[in-house]
Order: C-alpha cells, then sequence, then structure tokens
C-alpha cells in the first residue's frame, strides 16, 4: 500500500461533479464514492482530495461522496480525518459541510446500534 | 544664555516645526480615513453583488424545484443553481477578507452551508418529483435565504 495519493476531481473525475446516486448521471457522488474513493484508500494510506476547478458543488453530491464512504466503509470520524485531507482553496465551507456529513453518518450509525 | 533674538528665533522655528509635523499628521489621518472608506466601499460592493447572487440563486432553485419543464430545462436550472452556488461562496470569501480589513464580522459559513444544501441537497436526481410551494424544500429555501440576506443586509450597514 502507498503511503499517499492524491485525487483532484476535476482533473480525474469530473469538472461538473453533480447528482447523489448512479442513476442520477457518470459524475454523481456515488460514482465517485465507489469507482475513485474507496479505490483510492485501498491503495493509499492516505488520500488528499482536491475539490478546486470545478463548475461547484451540490450537497447532493457531497453527501453521497463521503457521508457514502462513511457508510459503505463504517468509518469513524478520527479514521477519516486521519485517512482523508480534503483541499478547497476555492471555497473552504465545502469542507466544513462534508465533516458534518460525516458526523451526521457517524451519529447516524451510533444510534441505530445503540 | 541665550539673547532675545535667538529666542525669538528658535520660537518661530518650534513654530513651524509644529506647524509641519500638525500638516503631516492630518495629512496621514487622512489617507488613513480615505484608506478605510475605500475598503468599506469595496465591501458593501461585495455585500451587494453576493445579495444579488442569493436573490438568483433562490429563483433557480425554485424553478427547478416548482417547475414543470423537461429533463433538459431542468438539467440547464440545476447547473445554474451549482454555479451560483459556487460564485455566492466565492464572493463570501471576498467579504470576509474585506470584513476583518475593516474590523467587522463577516458572514458564517453555516449560513452559506444551509442555503447550498437547501438549494442543492435534492439536486440532479433522476427520480425527480415536482413539489409544490409549501413543500418543506421550497419553505427551507426561502428560509435560509432569508437568514444570508439578513446578515448580509446587518453587514452592509454596518460598513456604511
Amino acid at each position: 500500500m502507498n503511503q499517499s495519493m492524491t485525487l483532484n476531481i476535476a482533473k480525474d473525475f469530473s469538472r461538473e461533479p453533480a447528482g447523489r446516486y448512479v442513476a442520477d448521471g457518470s459524475a454523481s457522488g456515488e460514482v465517485f464514492c465507489d469507482k475513485h474513493l474507496i479505490p483510492a484508500l485501498k491503495r493509499a494510506e492516505v488520500v488528499t482530495v482536491v475539490l478546486d476547478g470545478t463548475e461547484g458543488y451540490g450537497s447532493s453530491f457531497l453527501e453521497e461522496a463521503f457521508g457514502g464512504l462513511v457508510r459503505r466503509l463504517g468509518l469513524a470520524e478520527s479514521e477519516f480525518s486521519r485517512r482523508i485531507k480534503l483541499i478547497s482553496d476555492d471555497d473552504p465551507t465545502l469542507i466544513e459541510e462534508i465533516l458534518g456529513y460525516v458526523r451526521e453518518e457517524v451519529h447516524r450509525r451510533r444510534a441505530h446500534a445503540g | 544664555m541665550a539673547s532675545g533674538s535667538d529666542l525669538l528665533v528658535h520660537g518661530a522655528l518650534g513654530a513651524a516645526i509644529w506647524q509641519l509635523l500638525k500638516m503631516a499628521g492630518s495629512a496621514l489621518m487622512k489617507r488613513r480615513s480615505d484608506s478605510g472608506a475605500d475598503k468599506r466601499k469595496v465591501l458593501r460592493d461585495e455585500v451587494s453583488k453576493a445579495s444579488q447572487l442569493v436573490h438568483a440563486c433562490l429563483d433557480a432553485a425554485v424553478a427547478y424545484y416548482t417547475s414543470e419543464c423537461d429533463a433538459a430545462k431542468r438539467s440547464e436550472l440545476a447547473r445554474t443553481v451549482r454555479h451560483q452556488v459556487q460564485l455566492l461562496a466565492s464572493s463570501n470569501q471576498r467579504i470576509n477578507v474585506g470584513a476583518r480589513a475593516t474590523g467587522k464580522t463577516g458572514i458564517e459559513a453555516r449560513m452559506l452551508i444551509a442555503f447550498r444544501q437547501a438549494a442543492t441537497l435534492d439536486l440532479d436526481s433522476a427520480t425527480f418529483v415536482e413539489v409544490g410551494h409549501d413543500h418543506a424544500r421550497v419553505a427551507s429555501l426561502y428560509r435560509t435565504a432569508h437568514d444570508l440576506q439578513l446578515s448580509l443586509t446587518a453587514l452592509l450597514y454596518s460598513a456604511t
């Protein structure tokens, strides 16, 4: 396993990420999570995700890509923070929003388990 | 011991230096004040732009969620909403830089996030279901846009 790798959404995935599920299109959050993010985490210990350079994000994409990652892999919040580094110079509020989805998903799982 | 004429010369020199210092100080204060006014003007302009973006984004999002239109038109509206939200986020960054420079409080990230969520959490859905004006999605859009506009207005007036 590599120590680290970088995923640039605009260059490696789509300049127009949009939608939540596969059915919503090939640039959806679910496609990004399943085809890019999870494989990257299998190859590298730490994955840096660059959010800059796209035509904008919808919350539907962000929730499914990153909240969906926590759902699929059952990551803890600390594990997410250790393994995923988010970069968004264009709009730092995207990072805050994504971390909100991660926390929500962890709490939902905890509530469901309890 | 200084003679009377020496004292007169020193006095005149002192008065001249004092006048020069006053003029320099006043020029410096004016430049600072002009610079502060310029910064506030830049901030006000940016806040006005952001306010227009909130309007434009709200209109496009409400149209997306409530209008009867074909898939191509809906896709175009979704693209507009995403783009407007991105422009708004960039504007918000510039506002917060300007607010810091003028000693004001900027726009909280949570307000922008709440508006983005209201506008885009159900965007680009293949299983789109048109909603009425009384639907929670539209109510949430208007509420978060209103909250954001209130913050922008408060900042606009504080920078006047």
